[in-house]
């Protein structure tokens, strides 16, 4: 591994080392009123659905029988599994008692949503080392491999907006809806699919892998189908929950203004730019929006989970330094273990070709 | 759900036998004989009306629980601390209402709720957080991961947390469970001088709320909170203000806040299944069309879907 890269690796030991010395109100801004914060809604919300390209491109290749995609799938595969491993990393960091998270396995309280986004997460993640480390023994049960692990994730996804609903006394009614499960599922798709082409790009930009351009075929179409389903769940919940009366008193200005740019930047723009058959064919475009979508994500959790919350005393959470750097941290060093797995991955690739490419050439 | 003794009633049971004088066994004894009475779920009664504010609730509390005082100022009204955390499980709140009669001064004692079904259950991953039949919701505490979720799901954002240590605890009231399973009232109850808070059955509390009611003569609202508030809860309130305006929390939904996830995840197994089911049969029918191709001669199935 380069040198710089184990450098940002071991950078973040002595906050982690702080953070288990001292407490989570060392490290936090958090209070009472507002328990969860931008390591909760950064890296495991957002994170959690970036990390979802990789079931979506397995099941795509194994089960539907896409080829063209297949190259894609042990990158994707890294992707997926280093993304769930900070998200377990995050929430490691995140939890007040880590020594003591067995407890969920011991003694599982199965009422609970945050009991099964744990559960689905660890049998999600499981699943897929044994797709990545299983190797060629496993050829036969890739398709049904990838069965499990889309059910898993369809259910990973999905219950991690159902964790929401358990607060519709705080969550603004701009935000909090019945259909946050489905809401997360299919912002969750599309900001996988959005991660895994611009990993793909980026990859293509640093000489790696050559950017097909089979790889955005059908990918533009899809998220706008995404976006376009997330749209009408959000037009339908601010209808349905009353978010237009908006009863909760935290609903001002920059709440709303936030939701406005979320909603815009993050759901409607990314659509209306897919409608282009320039932006859906060019990988800058397809890269674009990408960027977009992820963006209104990450947006839409913090959203979710911090700026429509009310604060009765008129204060507002803003995340103390550590927190950012933590949260930093962890993006930086997934973002830092793929680029150098995906590099290894890359060469692997290179030599396999050159071994074969001389028996191509005699058996011709 | 005896969570509290479960694993040591055989040994209580060995107690009995030889050691029938002992004082640990007299508090078995006294709970043995609560359980008898199948319907015993325990309640109190929380008449505002009749409080005095002297806080010798807190006092009692802070004491029972071996809590550590802490730094207050005297702020606008006079409650203080201010507001619950995690080493102060009850305080009283100081509200000046102008009524027809002039200014008056309302108290009113927070603390936990003590639901019939509690959000903060439904939400624990662990069963940290469990309904004693007898009426408390009793926190283990060697179960809780620190994962905070308890304090999302309370509709009267009851649980505090630890922030300052290193290894935190959740901390709530406990309506004295170990004092309730003894046969005894809780602390805060014990020491109320003035009548404002009633220990007992809750069909009798709820009974004798509504007594209060009737018999009130205009000094109450005529309101039971905690009657429907969400699905229920053991601590009920009477007052002659509007709870809300006493610092309660408003709008609470008259259904058990666990039903608000449970309608979803309920579903949610299904929604997995359906998935594996829709992909199964699109895998089998592409793997059949591939195959089908094949026979004819035709390219293996390539760019699909």
């Amino acid at each position: 591994m380069k040198k710089p890269f184990v450098i940002i690796l071991l950078a973040g030991l002595p906050l982690m080392a702080y953070r288990a010395f001292a407490g989570l109100g060392a490290v936090t801004a958090l209070t009472d009123i507002q328990p969860w914060g931008l390591v909760k809604a950064a890296n495991i919300f957002t994170g959690a659905a970036l990390a979802a390209g990789s079931f979506t491109v397995a099941a795509c290749v194994y089960v539907l029988g896409i080829k063209r995609l297949k190259p894609l799938v042990p990158h994707a595969l890294l992707m997926g599994f280093i993304g769930h491993g900070f998200v377990l990393t995050a929430l490691l960091y995140d939890v007040g008692r880590p020594l003591d998270v067995w407890r969920v396995v011991t003694n599982p309280q199965p009422h609970s949503a945050l009991l099964w986004t744990a559960w689905c997460e660890a049998a999600y993640t499981t699943v897929m080392a044994v797709e990545i480390f299983g190797g060629a023994r496993l050829e036969r049960l890739k398709a049904p491999l990838a069965v499990v692990a889309a059910a898993l994730a369809v259910m990973y996804q999905s219950t991690l907006g159902t964790l929401f609903l358990a607060s519709p006394h705080r969550i603004s009614s701009l935000w909090y809806s019945p259909s946050l499960p489905l809401q997360f599922l299919l912002s969750a798709l599309a900001a996988g699919i959005g991660t895994l082409v611009i990993a793909t790009y980026l990859a293509d930009r640093a000489g790696r892998r050559v950017f097909d351009i089979g790889y955005i075929k059908g990918a533009g179409w899809t998220m706008f189908a995404l976006l376009a389903g997330m749209f009408a769940l959000r037009l339908g919940g601010l209808f349905m929950g009353g978010g237009l009366t908006c009863t909760l008193p935290d609903c001002d200005g920059p709440v709303v203004r936030w939701y406005v740019a979320e909603l815009g930047f993050g759901v409607v723009l990314p659509a209306a730019m897919l409608l282009s058959g320039d932006v859906r064919r060019r990988r800058r475009g397809i890269a674009g929006v990408s960027v977009l979508v992820i963006f209104g994500v990450f947006m839409n959790r913090l959203g979710v989970t911090i700026i429509g919350w009310p604060h009765p005393a008129g204060v507002r959470y803003f995340p103390s330094a550590l927190e950012f750097l933590a949260s930093g941290y962890f993006i930086l060093a997934a973002v830092t273990l793929y680029w150098h797995f995906d590099g290894r991955l890359a060469e692997k690739k290179s030599t396999q070709v050159e071994v074969q490419t001389p028996a191509v050439v005699s058996g011709e | 759900m005896d969570s509290r003794f479960r694993g040591n009633d055989s040994i209580v049971l060995l107690w009995r036998s030889q050691h029938r004088f002992l004082f640990g066994y007299f508090l078995f004894f006294q709970r043995e004989s609560n359980r008898g009475l199948e319907s015993m779920v325990y309640s109190v009664l929380i008449d505002t009306v009749r409080c005095i504010g002297c806080q010798g609730c807190q006092v009692a509390c802070k004491s029972w629980n071996g809590m550590p005082g802490e730094r207050t100022s005297l702020g606008a009204t006079m409650g203080n601390p201010a507001a619950l955390d995690s080493s102060t499980y009850t305080n009283i709140g100081f509200t000046e209402l102008d009524s027809p009669g002039g200014t008056a001064w309302h108290f009113a004692k927070h603390q936990c709720m003590h639901c019939t079904e509690p959000a903060c259950a439904a939400a624990c991953p662990a069963g940290a957080l469990v309904k004693d039949p007898e009426g408390p919701v009793v926190y283990r505490k060697g179960l809780c991961i620190g994962c905070r979720y308890c304090m999302l799901a309370c509709p009267f954002q009851i649980p505090k947390f630890e922030w300052d240590k290193a290894f935190p605890y959740i901390r709530k009231c406990t309506f004295c469970s170990e004092r309730v399973g003894a046969g005894e009232q809780p602390a805060c109850t014990r020491a109320c001088p003035s009548g404002a808070l009633t220990f007992g059955p809750r069909d009798k509390i709820v009974q004798e709320a509504r007594r209060r009611l009737a018999a009130g003569g205009g000094r109450y609202t005529g309101r039971i909170y905690g009657l429907d508030e969400a699905g229920g809860t053991s601590w009920i309130y009477i007052s002659g203000a509007e709870f809300g305006e006493l610092g309660l929390a408003e709008n609470v939904a008259a259904r058990p806040y666990g039903t608000y996830t449970w309608d979803a995840l309920s579903k949610t197994p299904l929604a997995g299944a359906g998935a594996a089911a829709v992909l199964a049969g699109l895998w089998f029918i592409v793997g059949r069309r591939a195959s089908l191709q094949g026979q004819d001669g035709n390219q293996p199935g390539g760019d699909k879907g």
